[in-house]
């Protein structure tokens, strides 16, 4: 899946998972926003697509198209020649990866190429610099002889645990992968063993539920997708939904009365500054009365409520986070090797040992031509949109093109078989005409009809010219 | 004297005021023993120190040598805690020190004799 058509996808999965929050937040366990927040954060990063009966973009109408746009999508596809190979390697049968196909030409300009990764750098730049002046102050933080913290430490199960002092911080933090540290201020009441309880309980918390590297994931995701504005979202409720997650650990954590303590405990430390885009974990002020109005509502751990929200999960998941299924079809990724190989199915290929009807079109070779070029390619197009053949994107001599200025295709079936070898070229309005390449011909004579970046010759009475079709018009 | 000092900054001078002066090495390399610091957070830290007139360097061997004594930075803080937080009066420091109940009965006696030699 290309990245916008993941960034739109992400998009509404964000969505859905919001109005979700919005509606049940305090009745659900708050591992289902975690988990949620995750599957979305991994549909944003991995191209990766799940075809799927369940999916919703199936409900949407150009979901699975008619042979008519299938046309139009591979005549788009072959036009533009210079294709993204995300985009080309990901062309499917649903209307998403057609969109993102037409819409190819966004990220193809290269003024907003260069906007788009200077927008990731100078996140991923701000994000890198943040962590690295925060750490050069958490390094120099001191251990504690606390007798409170010492016996705190001991009653874990984790070997090892750091716990130190800094006296650059106002409020507990945690961090670090893979030797977390939790850093208490100086400038707390060390007296007061009941909040230190539950402070270190907390920031255990986040270890335990692997917090530092999740901040890390959806830091990246947002880096990635830093031009939508549902991301955003996304990165600030997953990262108060860490927090009531820890919360609701600590709560359960405890007995009787711990809900109400715990909250007292947060609200001693309301003074305490929020960052907004910190890596670290730590208690923040802002969110402070969602975070005492959930935890007044926590509720005893239940099997039904887990049974839900592990159904909500799967559920939002499916629903959103797959892509539209066509018709009967088994799915193929377009093949990653060779540049804008595209391989299209609409019906189930044939089983191993099946055989493929051996009817050929004209030969191997546009020596033995048989039949009109039309013919050819209404013929070749069947074949390839069974799934048993495919158009390869080729220079004048029929070998496989990476350099991306395709002038010619080849349409090849599953046992090599060449069933077509044709020229394209493009007109203004963006239609791909498709010629047959004659056997004879000579590279240098090629003659085009207004290539889009205007290279090559443009001769309008070159009677092959004036003697095709265009693919639009082959069609049902 | 108004050097303010992290307790990081600090816990290297506590090393300079106990041991004498000694190479930037020897402080990492008791540091690292003592609470877990590495080579570079140490030698950082001094570098604040002497950025702050608290270390001198000298060479050879990054030789770290003490500018100011630890009862200079105790008068200096204490000073500070008096004027911030007691108003300008340390009798008050007093009356929160001998009410808190952390002071033994020999230490209060200690602190009489003090007084009577001061007259």
């Amino acid at each position: 899946m290309g990245l916008l058509h993941r960034s739109m996808t992400g998009a509404v999965l964000i969505l859905a998972v919001f109005l979700l929050r919005a509606l049940a937040l305090r009745r659900l366990p708050k591992v289902t926003f975690w988990v949620l927040w995750m599957v979305a954060a991994v549909r944003l990063l991995f191209p990766f697509s799940i075809p799927s009966r369940l999916s919703l973009y199936n409900l949407f109408p150009f979901s699975a198209p008619s042979r008519l746009s299938l046309y139009k999508l591979v005549a788009k596809a072959v036009q533009d020649g210079t294709l993204e190979h995300d985009i080309a390697g990901s062309v499917q049968l649903d209307g998403m990866a057609w969109w993102a196909v037409q819409k190819g030409d966004f990220l193809r300009s290269t003024a907003l190429k260069t906007v788009y990764f200077a927008g990731c750098a100078l996140l991923g730049a701000y994000f890198l610099a943040s962590y690295f002046s925060w750490w050069k102050k958490f390094r120099v933080a001191l251990p504690t002889q606390h007798t409170g913290v010492g016996q705190w430490a001991g009653k874990q199960k984790r070997a090892g645990l750091f716990v130190r002092v800094l006296d650059q911080i106002k409020s507990p933090l945690t961090y670090g992968i893979f030797r977390p540290v939790i850093l208490l201020p100086k400038a707390m009441d060390w007296e007061d063993g009941e909040t230190l309880t539950y402070i270190l309980d907390h920031e255990y918390a986040h270890i335990r539920h692997g917090d530092a590297l999740a901040k890390v994931i959806f830091a990246v995701a947002l880096c990635m997708h830093w031009f939508n504005p549902a991301v955003w979202v996304m990165y600030f409720l997953a990262n108060r939904d860490m927090e009531l997650y820890c919360d609701e650990t600590v709560v359960r954590m405890g007995g009787q009365g711990a809900r109400e303590k715990y909250a007292l405990a947060l609200l001693r430390m309301e003074e305490w500054k929020k960052q907004p885009f910190s890596m670290y974990s730590h208690f923040s002020g802002n969110a402070l009365k969602e975070r005492i109005v959930a935890i007044m509502k926590i509720r005893k751990k239940s099997v039904l409520g887990v049974v839900f929200a592990v159904g909500l999960v799967a559920g939002t998941t499916m629903l959103f986070a797959t892509s539209a299924f066509a018709g009967d079809a088994k799915k193929e990724e377009g093949s990653k090797g060779g540049s804008g190989t595209v391989m299209i199915s609409a019906t189930p290929t044939p089983a191993p040992g099946e055989e493929v009807p051996p009817e050929r079109i004209g030969g191997e070779t546009p020596e033995n031509d048989t039949g009109s070029f039309d013919q050819k390619w209404d013929e070749a197009w069947d074949k390839m949109v069974n799934g048993e053949a495919s158009m390869v994107f080729v220079d004048e001599n029929g070998n496989p093109d990476e350099s991306g200025e395709h002038q010619y295709v080849k349409i090849v079936d599953q046992d090599g078989n060449v069933l077509l070898f044709a020229r394209y070229t493009s007109m203004g309005d963006g239609i791909a005409e498709i010629g047959e390449v004659p056997a004879d011909h000579n590279a240098e004579e090629d003659h085009f009809v207004d290539k889009p970046d205007g290279a090559g010759k443009s001769d309008e009475n070159h009677p092959k010219t004036q003697e095709k079709e265009t693919v639009t018009e082959n069609g049902q | 004297m108004s050097i303010k000092l992290f307790d990081s900054e600090l816990k290297v001078m506590d090393v300079l005021w106990k041991e004498g002066g000694m190479t930037a090495k020897k402080i990492s390399d008791l540091l690292k023993e003592e609470i877990g610091w590495n080579m570079n957070t140490t030698y950082t830290v001094i570098k604040k120190c002497i950025a702050k007139g608290a270390i001198e360097r000298s060479e050879p061997n990054f030789m770290c040598r003490a500018l100011i004594s630890k009862q200079e930075v105790q008068a200096a803080e204490a000073e500070e805690l008096v004027g911030k937080l007691f108003d300008g009066s340390p009798n008050l420091l007093f009356a929160s020190l001998l009410g808190s109940g952390k002071i033994s009965g020999e230490q209060i006696e200690k602190l009489r004799q003090m007084i009577d030699e001061m007259k």
